[in-house]
């Protein structure tokens, strides 16, 4: 018996491979080919008609809204990975980090449906700044593990010897510390940016018609309309954009720093 | 840096850590109040989960999200398992790589894509449709949490051969034992990722096919159809959903450590 070597055990891997190129490789390839798709045969109609005043409008929105709500998760989460990666204790450090995780685990919708209450104390109505704030908290702990664990690979002794040749705190931070977290920063701006631009769960929650996603642009395209061509050519830029971020971030940083968000 | 800096920064990161909590605890108490929606306060109640009990379109959306959650993760781990214990060959790295993409895609992605396709391959909307999509991407995480298990469990089954154990002996004292924590940490994985699925099911699904996520959705959407959807009933619904979820990863993390306890207590 050769475990792992024998030609059974390729054959008997083959059901995975069929089942991921049938229901995931498929689907993609065919909206590639739906996307170029014309009323007469091929063409680029469906991406130029992207290019449309009212589209660029929509697209322009949702990348607002997904700038925004990356700037913001940011500033929220970087200085609270540095204080746990770097100044926090052993105990409080891990107190901090599930913190962190718990919320991570907790189901998108859950959150906002939590965070429709707060809306109603605050008298938020629906529309961006609802829309904001709700995906503010939803992706928060998708920004603040991966500068974490960046933060947390920062040499500490590096910061003392520092100190202790007389570098001012905001020098440390600049030489030091900023420089040795970009890579962290980079992988959460990769994943919140990603994920907000695509999100259809929050703005359909607590957004107005007025507010746009991709995944609103496509639940609309898709599911309302029957504009599947347009559609189709959405959904390959959004891959494309989504591909052109990983290949950018892993060619950048290295495979390490996306290591652990494969599973 | 100085500890006066130390000092607001800790104070920073416990505001932020609130803020993350104050809904989720706000949910948990309005879902105990009398009133409809999270206003003022106006009294304890049971009255949101006694209305669960007797919610039958929510029993209904719980028996489709824990079948499909089901059978997705079982699927899911017999498809994943024997492909994550290929030893190092090309197919092998054709499949490494082939399941990262279901894992990183967008998933609105892969829901518009699937739907073009099932509609034109002629498929039946609803349970069926939803497992297939559930699953497309479950066999991934599946393969992915298993396959890094694989190399080890094959030095030890060699070992165990090479010291003369048989076929059987190897497979009953080595193999199940081994790869067991993993296949339930896989299994726990893809039944969570079914369960709290929404994208892929909301473009799967067809009409009338309900999971709760879906039924929570449905009725979030339109909050003053009835007191089903009111506020506080979905916080009621959705602080119970959050309650598993809690239980369900801590038993997950206890099983991992279970499991690298184990793994440095063998090697």
């Amino acid at each position: 018996m050769t475990v792992g070597r024998g030609k059974w055990i390729i054959a008997s891997a083959a059901p995975f491979l069929v089942f991921l190129v049938v229901f995931f490789y498929a689907p993609f390839a065919y909206v590639v080919v739906y996307s170029f798709k014309t009323g007469s045969g091929a063409g680029l109609s469906n991406y130029i008609a992207l290019l449309h005043g009212t589209y660029l409008r929509v697209l322009a929105a949702s990348l607002k809204l997904a700038l925004s709500t990356t700037l913001i998760t940011l500033l929220l989460a970087y200085p609270a990975a540095v204080y746990a990666g770097l100044m926090a204790g052993v105990r409080e450090r891990y107190i901090v980090l599930v913190g962190f995780m718990i919320p991570f685990w907790i189901d998108f919708l859950l959150r906002a449906i939590a965070l429709k209450n707060i809306l109603y104390i605050l008298g938020v109505r629906p529309g961006f700044t609802a829309t904001l704030m709700g995906m503010v908290y939803d992706y928060l702990p998708y920004m603040f593990l991966p500068i974490y664990a960046s933060v947390s690979n920062v040499p500490r002794n590096a910061v003392d010897a520092a100190r202790s040749l007389g570098a001012s705190a905001g020098r440390i931070f600049k030489s030091i510390i900023l420089p040795l977290t970009m890579p962290g920063i980079a992988v959460g701006i990769m994943l919140v940016g990603l994920m907000s631009l695509s999100d259809y769960v929050i703005p359909s929650l607590l957004g107005n018609v007025d507010t746009y996603t991709f995944g609103t642009i496509l639940y609309y395209m898709f599911l309302e309309s029957d504009q599947w061509g347009l559609g189709s050519a959405l959904t390959v830029l959004l891959v494309a954009s989504t591909m052109a971020a990983g290949y950018y971030t892993v060619k950048k940083l290295g495979k390490e720093a996306l290591e652990g968000w494969e599973s | 840096m100085g500890v006066l800096a130390g000092r607001w920064l800790r104070l920073y990161t416990y505001t932020v850590l609130l803020l993350l909590y104050i809904p989720i605890l706000v949910m948990f108490l309005y879902s105990f109040d009398k009133s409809f929606y999270a206003s003022t306060w106006e009294g304890f109640t049971t009255r949101w989960y006694r209305l669960m009990l007797r919610d039958t379109r929510l029993y209904a959306a719980m028996a489709n999200s824990i079948t499909v959650a089901l059978a997705s993760a079982v699927v899911s781990v017999l498809l994943a398992l024997p492909a994550s214990r290929l030893g190092r060959s090309r197919v092998k790295r054709v499949i490494e790589a082939s399941a990262i993409p279901p894992v990183v895609m967008p998933d609105i992605a892969e829901a518009v894509s699937l739907l073009l396709l099932l509609i034109a391959l002629g498929f039946t909307f609803g349970w069926t449709t939803v497992f297939i999509g559930h699953t497309a991407f479950n066999i991934a995480y599946a393969y992915l949490t298993l396959s890094p298990m694989s190399g080890d469990v094959r030095r030890y089954e060699e070992a165990a051969r090479s010291l003369g154990a048989g076929r059987a002996r190897i497979i009953a004292r080595i193999t199940i034992p081994l790869l067991m924590p993993g296949i339930v940490a896989a299994f726990m994985l893809a039944f969570i990722m079914s369960f709290t699925d929404f994208v892929k099911t909301l473009f799967t699904k067809g009409p009338g096919f309900e999971t709760i996520p879906i039924l929570i959705w449905n009725r979030a959407r339109r909050p003053g159809l009835s007191e089903f959807s009111s506020q506080n009933a979905l916080n009621a619904v959705a602080s119970s959903m959050v309650a598993v979820t809690l239980l369900t990863v801590l038993l997950y993390t206890m099983l991992r450590r279970y499991r690298s306890r184990r793994n440095l207590g063998t090697g």
